[in-house]
């Protein structure tokens, strides 16, 4: 049924209104914490905690200019973006192994295959967490295999590392890549890649010249997507990672509980905030692009 | 509708020509084969845990098997009450979700109008502020609303999570419906609320339980925004597990992790199918 | 497919018809029975002792239940402090009447806690009356233990008794030693404590340790002495890793990764009679023991229960339930050992000691945030 413009927002906007009451004002409040103002959020909660900054009057930018002055925030903030940037990398690559592979061959096995790679959704963060350090720290299968089949005394261990938050992360983040790249391979059409092979095209041609432009859109939503969900990420780095550099997630948590700084923590937020919007922006940009060729074609 | 440029997108079910067979092919199975260890080692691996009593490095596996780990976690008192209030919850939530969600996921994927752009990107961003920043102010707001402490007040914080999937696949599932469809049912006499429950809602189907189960899961899983809205009234499984996995002993808390995640293994099997024919995937290009 | 939309539609419905009576709203249980909620962030047998002791105290008193609220390493108190502080701030019901969770400071910056007296709480007299003043009257040690030196006597048969032998040790055998987090676990916490105060002047040391003046400033003392630990980090478990809970460093001795590690006593000998750890794993105290951890039971002010909670309090001090803590989580007493039972304080002489104060818990903050940037951020594991 068609819908009269005036109908179609008051409908969509039920989800805005929630946001905005419950998430959007809340935020709000935040934010003008960590801006120095006072009384923007509960007075028992600031009245137990250190190192805070209020403005006399109006807003001050302290607690920002000094987080961002902090080498070690530097530090964590850089490795936050560099971990969501491999985590990305690695996922595109395995993604659009297993895409090509279920796309190219047809049978229960490329069904097998896609469906293993969509158990991490099902398994909740927590729990994979604790798993991965079961089985990458010393006595975990991993190093149990090193140790009786390549002989190494002793076995080496990325446990505790930031090499194991990748693999964390990547672990919680293949099946969306797996989706979206299988599914934005079912837009390519065989003709076309059937036209090429029979003018000699080798599979390394095919992938790079056809596969890649065509699932470009695909690869984009999967980088937004996976680099969002890893900036904020908590579970994954606090299990798995290192004492130092952390994770911003982590540190967040760290900031607000045992340092007693929750004002420090809440701008740490809002910056990872804006972090996930300049990230949010090529897709945000393409989209709108793709829509306005595809109305005009 | 795609916002890939294509002329004729492939149609669905027709299966694929097989590549040749050869080394490359080969190459690529095993490559698969070796990701899928690494995706199931380490599951496999907590499982075991769940049934050991005594086990060192370097054993492969336990050198004392138990089951009396499941005997213990059962005497645990609060888990049957944790258990209901979360199979109470999550289809609660689902459903509230539907309702706020999915009539504004009909509005974006059908109709043009203003702000449609700007409320598709306003719920994604929603998602993108860490939760965590938020927490006294939405626990402040939440006491001023007497929401606190409530099976709503839960809800609602249960809600937040599964708006993003709930409005972008939706929307995404709706908007694929052809309309010559549509239109071929009116033109056979079917009024408006019919060819919506006859053509329209089928044919999206796909796409809708995706998001149906997706939120689910994300309402099943919530922990956090539980913990600060519920306690000490509601509890539910993944508050009271979350805090008890990476415990001592060991295997209590791998028993823990096989318990949570079994209603998300068997979800995954009965959607397993939906999923991979990019009905999930094609909400992400929406706008 | 359509045989899976009815079984999707078949469940939800029934889903639905699980989900009304929870919506309905449960009316308010009969006023004849109180519920006390205990919130407890420990680890998991401190949850299992609340449980024990709020299904006995409900055997006394049918018409008082005890439900405890758990959290393990507090990985969620923000979630639970913000919920304090909020219902605080609105003047509504506290979710939780009495607690020993790891927030007690800043909660009593923030004015959160009772001050405990006498009158509602007359089993306070049974308590060392320095252990009161140090919690700002606001709260009374339940059980205590102490965080003592645990070594694998299969491997190291010379273990160090000073803490200067501990180092050295730590440097002739590098990777084999191990300590939590200081901000996850008190058995950490407590090594880096005893590390930063070594070769302090005693009038520092005081002015640490106490709770009722508490001076910035004097944190500078600590500097020379975290950079040391900073350098000796290269000489931990993989060159610096410390794990986040005093459990994670119990399993790394289990499996044989360490042979010594800084732990709780109490969590250390439950788990050697539970065989989670190997009989060759022994434990012992140096000469200048680490701190003993009193920890503090502590009533919420804006709770509903106050005085139920004051007398469940009461009976968690009477020597009775003393003693069974002890020996459930094989721990200490929070009152003086003298008013134990003499069969009882007979059977624990061996470790019967005085506890050994930490720094005062308004120093927490700025330790943990120091030794994170010294400490952690000294090491190469990256």
């Amino acid at each position: 049924m068609q819908l009269r413009p005036g109908v179609a927002m008051a409908m969509a906007a039920l989800p805005v209104a929630v946001i905005a009451v419950f998430i959007f004002y809340p935020a709000i409040g935040a934010v003008l914490y960590t801006l120095g103002v006072k009384g923007a959020v509960s007075l028992a909660f600031t009245a137990g905690a250190t190192h805070q900054v209020f403005a006399p009057k109006g807003i001050t930018l302290a607690v920002y200019t000094g987080l961002l002055a902090d080498p070690e925030f530097q530090r964590d903030m850089l490795v936050t973006v560099l971990v969501a940037a491999l985590t990305v990398a690695i996922c595109l690559v395995i993604g659009y192994s297993v895409a090509t592979f279920a796309r190219f061959r047809s049978g229960p096995l490329a069904r097998w295959v896609t469906g293993l790679y969509l158990m991490p959704l099902f398994i909740p963060i927590v729990i994979a967490s604790y798993a991965l350090v079961a089985f990458f720290q010393p006595g975990g299968w991993l190093t149990v295999f090193m140790y009786h089949v390549l002989g190494m005394k002793p076995p080496p261990s990325i446990a505790f590392t930031t090499a194991d938050v990748v693999v964390g992360e990547v672990w919680a983040s293949i099946p969306f890549s797996v989706l979206v790249l299988t599914s934005g391979m079912t837009a390519i059409n065989d003709d076309w890649l059937q036209a090429a092979r029979d003018m000699g095209a080798g599979p390394l041609t095919l992938f790079t010249r056809f596969v890649l432009p065509l699932t470009q859109l695909q690869a984009l939503i999967v980088g937004t997507f996976t680099a969002i969900g890893v900036l904020g990420s908590f579970t994954v780095p606090y299990v798995t990672g290192p004492n130092a550099p952390q994770m911003l997630g982590v540190a967040m948590d760290a900031y607000y509980g045992a340092f007693g700084r929750p004002q420090q923590a809440e701008a740490m937020a809002v910056m990872l905030f804006v972090v996930a919007a300049i990230v949010g922006v090529p897709y945000v940009w393409a989209m709108a692009r793709a829509r306005a060729s595809a109305r005009r074609s | 509708m795609a916002a890939v440029p294509v002329t004729a997108p492939a149609v669905p079910g027709t299966p694929p020509r097989r590549a040749q067979a050869g080394p490359g092919a080969w190459l690529g199975t095993v490559t698969i084969a070796m990701f899928g260890v690494f995706l199931l080692g380490p599951l496999a691996n907590l499982a075991v845990w769940a049934f050991s009593q005594t086990w060192f490095f370097p054993s492969a596996l336990p050198t004392v098997w138990t089951l009396k780990w499941w005997g213990y976690v059962f005497t645990q008192g609060h888990l049957t009450q944790a258990i209901v209030s979360s199979l109470t919850l999550a289809p609660t939530v689902t459903i509230v979700s539907v309702l706020i969600c999915w009539p504004a996921a009909y509005a974006i994927g059908r109709a043009n109008f203003p702000g449609r752009r700007f409320v598709t990107v306003f719920i994604l961003a929603a998602n993108a502020f860490p939760q965590f920043g938020i927490y006294i102010s939405l626990a402040t707001l939440l006491y001023a609303l007497n929401l606190i402490g409530t099976f709503p007040g839960v809800v609602i914080v249960q809600l937040l999570g599964t708006l993003v999937t709930m409005t972008w696949i939706p929307a995404a599932a709706f908007a694929s419906v052809p309309r010559t469809l549509e239109e071929a049912a009116r033109d056979a006499g079917a009024g408006p609320i019919a060819t919506f429950l006859r053509v329209t809602l089928p044919l999206a189907a796909p796409g809708l339980i995706t998001a149906l189960v997706l939120a689910f899961l994300a309402a099943f899983d919530e922990s956090q925004g539980t913990l600060l809205v519920g306690v000490p009234n509601i509890v539910t499984m993944p508050v009271m597990m979350y805090s008890l996995v990476g415990g001592y002993p060991e295997p209590v808390a791998a028993v823990f992790s096989v318990m949570l995640a079994i209603p998300s293994l068997i979800l995954l099997l009965l959607i397993r199918r939906h999923l991979v024919q990019g009905a999930f995937a094609s909400g992400f290009t929406l706008i | 497919m359509r045989a899976r939309t009815w079984i999707a539609s078949a469940l939800s419905l029934l889903m639905v018809g699980l989900a009304v009576p929870a919506v309905v709203p449960a009316t308010a249980a009969t006023n004849a029975t109180t519920t006390i909620n205990v919130f407890d962030d420990g680890d998991t047998n401190i949850q299992q002792l609340f449980l024990n002791l709020g299904a006995q105290y409900h055997k006394l008193h049918p018409n008082i239940n005890v439900n405890v609220i758990f959290n393990q390493h507090g990985l969620d108190d923000n979630s639970i402090y913000s919920r304090l502080a909020a219902s605080a701030q609105a003047g509504k019901p506290a979710p939780f009447d009495i607690t020993d969770g790891s927030f007690f400071s800043k909660g009593a910056a923030a004015g959160l806690w009772v001050k405990l007296g006498t009158k509602a709480v007359p089993n306070l007299k049974l308590v060392n009356p320095t252990l009161i003043r140090d919690n700002l009257y606001m709260a009374a040690p339940y059980r205590g233990s102490e965080v003592v030196l645990a070594y694998n006597s299969a491997t190291v048969k010379n273990p160090p008794h000073t803490l200067a032998g501990l180092v050295n040790w730590i440097k002739a055998n590098p990777g084999q030693f191990d300590y939590c987090n200081p901000s996850d676990g008190g058995s950490g916490d407590a090594f880096v404590q005893a590390m930063l105060s070594m070769g302090l002047p005693k009038a520092t040391l005081t002015a640490l340790q106490n709770p009722n003046k508490y001076t910035a400033s004097i944190e500078s003392a600590w500097t020379k002495n975290l950079q040391n630990l900073a350098a000796l980090g290269k000489d931990i478990y993989r060159h610096g890793y410390y794990p986040p809970g005093n459990t994670n460093v119990l399993n790394l001795l289990a499996q044989g990764a360490i042979q010594m590690a800084t732990v709780w006593s109490d969590q250390s000998t439950a788990a050697l009679k539970a065989g989670q750890l190997p009989k060759t794993v022994k434990l012992l105290q140096l000469k200048t023991p680490f701190y003993g951890g009193a920890v503090p039971l502590y009533v919420v002010k804006n709770s509903p229960h106050v005085a139920a909670a004051e007398a469940f309090l009461n009976w968690i001090l009477a020597p009775k339930q003393q003693l069974f803590i002890m020996n459930s989580v094989s721990g200490f007493p929070g009152i003086e050992w003298k008013y134990l039972p003499a069969k009882a304080r007979a059977q624990f002489a061996s470790v019967e000691a005085p506890y050994f104060p930490g720094f005062a818990g308004q120093y927490d903050s700025d330790l943990h945030t120091d030794w994170q940037k010294v400490v952690a951020g000294a090491s190469s594991n990256g």
